[in-house]
């Protein structure tokens, strides 16, 4: 925000380098669709992220010498 | 040459590149729901994608890029042009990207039977839409005299547009198939053959009407050989899959791919982006490239870096070349069965 009106200080502003063609219901779409997408994948992360927390670490890997998984299989 | 030509020449290669490895791992998606009967199947389908999905990506990441850099025109008339289309590929790739890492995190079939139809949707949908771009851009868009593109979503939709969708659909879904073939045991291999032959009934009479109309309204004698070859290459791996021989399979849909990409751009060659409304409104390899100081540095950090990303990209496919077979599969967030056998990905397993 503070660098407005330019997006190249001094050689560019932010009204020069709009793209030609590209509408401004188009952009809403966009907006929508990505801020809506990361909401959503930001959720399940966190959801995920703390369930695994709750979890708590696994018996196994306390385990000296047990095979860690192949990363291979990891899916 | 020119270096705006060897740059041309170089996306046209990364773009084959993407195909034939992205082409495959697509496929595989869109074959998950059917080829895969119980959740241990489905796995050793995603596994088989699994450490080299990203990678393949990639190779998209560098044509944008390089089409950004060495062509800026081009790819501020092409991006913003197909602004929805290409948010429509972004939104499943991103999608499909979080599903083979999210499908495994919880131990429910509900959750897994959800993220596996996203994966079929995720790489469905790119699959079909990258066949229409390209049908587009080698017959050409409506650009103005600013090369601002005029049309909108549904220009893009015309017949020819989708009959280059339903070609790639059906040609990523062969060479996924034929992929499958060469990496799973068992009753998923006869599966994915079985598939093969079948998906090679739908993607060879579309791959060659496609290439025909291709050649009759934009062709040249040199892609004509091209697209020649394509068709045979096609019709060999077809005829490869039918006889159980997948290695030269899946070599057949490989060349076809890269023989397609090189018809497209020999077709477009020396437009990049022509314009439908008017031949002096299309862009050139020569008016939309970059000044010749950012060709030189560009080509310069090509050249050294290319080869180390095609050795330890290859390095992977080879570490990881094994089949895969439900025993390779153990239970989720516990190690597996201990042995020297499954430390080792490359031992002596076939």
């Amino acid at each position: 925000m503070g660098r407005q009106p330019w997006t190249v200080f001094g050689l560019l502003t932010t009204a020069q380098s709009v793209s030609a063609g590209v509408t401004a219901s188009s952009v809403i779409i966009s907006l929508t669709v990505f801020t809506l997408l990361y909401a959503g994948l930001a959720a399940i992360a966190g959801w995920l992220t703390v369930r695994h927390v709750k979890e708590g670490a696994p018996v196994e890997a306390e385990q000296p010498g047990a095979p860690e998984p192949l990363p291979v299989f990891q899916y | 040459m020119d270096l705006a030509t060897f740059w041309f020449i170089l996306i046209a290669v990364l773009w084959s590149g993407y195909f034939v490895l992205e082409g495959f791992d697509f496929g595989v998606g869109i074959l998950l729901p059917f080829l895969g009967r119980d959740d241990t199947e489905r796995r050793v389908l995603v596994n088989t994608i699994g450490p080299v999905w990203d990678g393949n990506e990639v190779w998209l990441l560098t044509a944008g890029g390089a089409t950004f850099a060495a062509f800026p025109l081009w790819y501020a008339s092409m991006f913003s042009g197909f602004y929805l289309a290409l948010l429509l590929i972004l939104a499943a790739l991103i999608v499909r990207g979080v599903c083979f890492e999210f499908r495994s995190k919880v131990d429910s079939p509900r959750w897994r039977a959800s993220w596996d139809r996203a994966i079929f949707a995720g790489s469905a949908l790119p699959a079909l839409l990258w066949g229409v771009a390209f049908a587009n851009i080698v017959p050409g868009v409506p650009l103005n005299a600013h090369h601002v593109y005029t049309g909108n979503l549904l220009t893009l939709l015309n017949w020819y547009g989708l009959l280059g969708g339903l070609v790639t659909l059906s040609l990523f879904t062969l060479h996924g198939a034929i992929f499958l073939g060469l990496r799973t045991t068992g009753e998923l291999r006869q599966r994915a053959k079985k598939a093969a032959t079948r998906t090679a009934l739908a993607a060879v009479p579309l791959a060659a009407i496609f290439l025909a109309v291709t050649q009759v309204s934009h062709g040249k004698p040199a892609t004509d050989v091209t697209a020649a070859l394509a068709a045979v290459a096609l019709i060999g791996a077809a005829a490869a899959a039918l006889r159980g021989r997948e290695g030269w399979a899946f070599t057949g849909t490989a060349l076809t791919l890269v023989l397609a990409v090189a018809t497209l751009f020999g077709d477009l060659w020396p437009n990049v982006f022509p314009s439908s409304t008017s031949a002096a409104y299309s862009l050139t390899v020569n008016n939309a490239s970059s000044a010749h100081y950012t060709l030189v540095v560009m080509s310069w950090v090509a050249v050294i870096f290319t080869p180390v990303v095609l050795a330890y990209q290859g390095w992977s496919y080879w570490v990881f070349r094994q089949r895969l077979s439900r025993s390779d599969i153990g239970p989720q967030q516990t190690p597996p069965v201990t042995g020297p056998d499954t430390m080792e990905p490359v031992g002596g397993r076939s």
